[in-house]
């Protein structure tokens, strides 16, 4: 009788629902970070081109400079708007102000559909300034 | 005894979380965030020199560079154009059709070429030596997608020395570009 009792007691029924809680929290904290993660630096509006055989990023430098290209030929670093002379005058900053400046990435993320026109104007205005480490963003299925 | 007897109508409050509520929101927001998630693409870089500004660097290379030149003959999408190559008749007079419609690499100032062809060059290239400066001049008025899979073919040939130079021609601008978002 006893035995029977312990068998169809209330407790063992019930679903485990604080550990639950718990692993779906994680799992939420786990999205929101890797969704916000990198997501400032690069704009959604541009569509880059394939390139299969690229070198995926491993470690990405904290200081890289991300230039974005869309397809209307605009550039903007994070979201900031400028023109090619902005640029060349925040690169000189940036070149004035950090300690080891000629080994500052450049990454230039090019829409496919732009014409190369815009992004010379982006080289150049980055050739000008002397910053050398200069690389194209394309994209891998 | 009047205060015992308050007690016995108002008893404690239930002191748990409503457990199955919170689940619900907290399942919501796990779906939420599953699908709002892109599709995983992977972000590549490519690796380009520049030359200096004074073009320097170019003239004390001792090796001899190897030109392509990206021309605006070169259309967006390759595979209909090959498709529609290989689907040529006879009758069709192939310099009338093809005058727009070929790709318009070019390899050492060579006539222009489609990019397998440009690939059995750069593969000749890559053999004698992987070393070799490839310099990658590039018409304005191409799509920068072209230029990328330039790029891509040397990367994918382990020829890592590349150079980007400007070509100057007169710039035409693309119609304003209309794109679907999805």
């Amino acid at each position: 009788m006893a035995k029977k009792n312990r068998l169809f007691s209330e407790e063992a029924a019930s679903v485990p629902i604080s550990s639950m809680i718990d692993i779906v929290f994680l799992l939420i904290i786990f999205f929101i970070v890797t969704a916000t993660l990198d997501k400032d630096m690069q704009d959604e509006n541009v569509l880059l081109a394939d390139a299969p055989n690229g070198r995926p990023v491993v470690k990405q430098d904290p200081r890289t400079i991300t230039i974005n290209l869309r397809m209307d030929g605009s550039m903007n670093i994070g979201g900031r708007v400028m023109s090619a002379d902005q640029l060349t005058a925040l690169l000189e900053d940036v070149k004035r102000t950090t300690p080891d400046p000629l080994s500052i990435p450049i990454v230039i993320r090019g829409d496919r559909q732009v014409q190369y026109y815009y992004g010379m104007k982006v080289l150049d205005a980055i050739k000008k300034t002397g910053l050398y480490k200069v690389s194209l963003a394309g994209m891998q299925e | 005894m009047a205060r015992q007897s308050q007690l016995k109508l108002n008893p404690p409050p239930d002191a748990s979380f409503p457990l199955s509520g919170m689940i619900d929101v907290v399942f919501l927001l796990l779906i939420f965030f599953l699908v709002t998630q892109k599709p995983i693409t992977e972000e590549v870089m490519i690796n380009v020199e520049l030359p200096a500004p004074d073009m320097s660097t170019l003239a004390a290379d001792p090796l001899i560079p190897i030109t392509i030149d990206v021309d605006k003959y070169s259309r967006d999408n390759i595979d209909e154009i090959d498709a529609r190559l290989f689907a040529l008749s006879e009758q069709d007079d192939p310099n009338e059709v093809l005058k727009d419609e070929r790709l318009y690499y070019s390899f050492n100032g060579s006539a222009p070429m489609e990019i397998s062809r440009l690939r059995e060059r750069l593969e000749a290239v890559a053999r004698a030596d992987a070393n070799s400066t490839i310099i990658i001049k590039c018409d304005p008025n191409v799509k920068y997608r072209k230029l990328i899979r330039v790029l891509d073919l040397c990367s994918e040939l382990g020829l890592n020395s590349r150079q980007l130079v400007d070509k100057v021609v007169p710039f035409v601008p693309d119609p304003p570009p209309k794109r679907v978002r999805r």
